[in-house]
């Protein structure tokens, strides 16, 4: 794998999120309007808004997903391991392996411990918001080399 | 934003989205290295539903901190003729130009348009906030 394919396979999660944000947005407008675009699912304005109320913490579960699947790739691939650890000691291992700047790796932290409360505690108010993941992980993935 | 797609692009439409993506990177171009910073120029291709697959001009900024991709996304977009992206990596902030009425305009991912006037001076402050 390249670097580049990794910033490009978090910045495909980003722009699936615009999207659904976009459409979603709409879609809600269209329903507060009385337009009627209801379907054969008959969807409700509440679980409309659910929705949009939950896209963020949604796609930000489908981005770290894309993260832990490249930290993985280079570990396996990159750095030729043959254990499968858990996140935490994943993201420190590499950090050491590429003498990562500590500030960047407690970013990456940051975004890990906020899934974690989202899967486990079912946190659902984003105290970082989509985009502020997306650049935390993204400068964690700036120390990976350019190739692996 | 309007919520249309522009009507079905003709050739004349193809070749003006072209002609202004050209002039947009060499603008682009010029822009980074009066400021000292190393440029790729790069091609893609493009495919859009609406009009034949064509190449289209790209380029790759290098600033302190990562680098900075321009490319074009597309004529047939909601609401524009026309949309380039601006992407940082690592940041993966962006911001997207969109083109209307041959102007083009700033919108941040929230779709909130930078009321400024494109040129030199609002690139280069964007590609640093796009950094930061």
């Amino acid at each position: 794998m390249e670097r580049s394919d990794a910033y490009r396979r978090l910045a495909r999660v980003r722009d699936e999120f615009e999207a659904a944000r976009l459409a979603l947005a709409y879609t809600l407008a269209q329903m507060q309007a009385g337009v009627p675009i209801n379907g054969p699912q008959n969807m409700a304005l509440p679980e409309m808004r659910l929705s949009a109320r939950h896209l963020e913490v949604t796609y930000l579960l489908r981005l770290y997903a894309e993260y832990e699947g490249i930290l993985m790739d280079y570990w396996l691939g990159g750095m030729r391991r043959r254990t499968r650890p858990q996140m935490k000691v994943l993201m420190d291992r590499i950090a050491s392996n590429q003498t990562m700047s500590a500030g960047n790796l407690f970013d990456a932290h940051r975004v890990r411990d906020f899934r974690n409360d989202i899967v486990h505690h079912n946190v659902r108010d984003p105290r970082l918001t989509f985009r502020d993941c997306a650049s935390r992980l993204g400068t964690y993935l700036r120390w990976l080399p350019v190739r692996w | 934003m309007g919520k249309q797609l522009s009507a079905q692009p003709s050739k004349a439409d193809r070749e003006g989205w072209l002609d202004a993506i050209t002039r947009l990177m060499d603008d682009v171009v010029a822009w980074s290295e009066a400021q000292g910073w190393p440029v790729e120029r790069g091609r893609k291709r493009v495919s859009e539903d609406a009009i034949e697959p064509y190449e289209a001009p790209t380029a790759t900024i290098r600033l302190a901190g990562g680098q900075l991709h321009v490319e074009p996304v597309g004529l047939s977009v909601i609401g524009a003729d026309g949309r380039v992206d601006f992407e940082a990596w690592p940041t993966l902030n962006r911001v997207k130009l969109l083109r209307r009425q041959g102007r083009w305009t700033v919108y941040t991912d929230s779709n909130v348009p930078l009321r400024q006037e494109w040129n030199k001076d609002a690139y280069v402050q964007l590609a640093r906030d796009l950094m930061a």
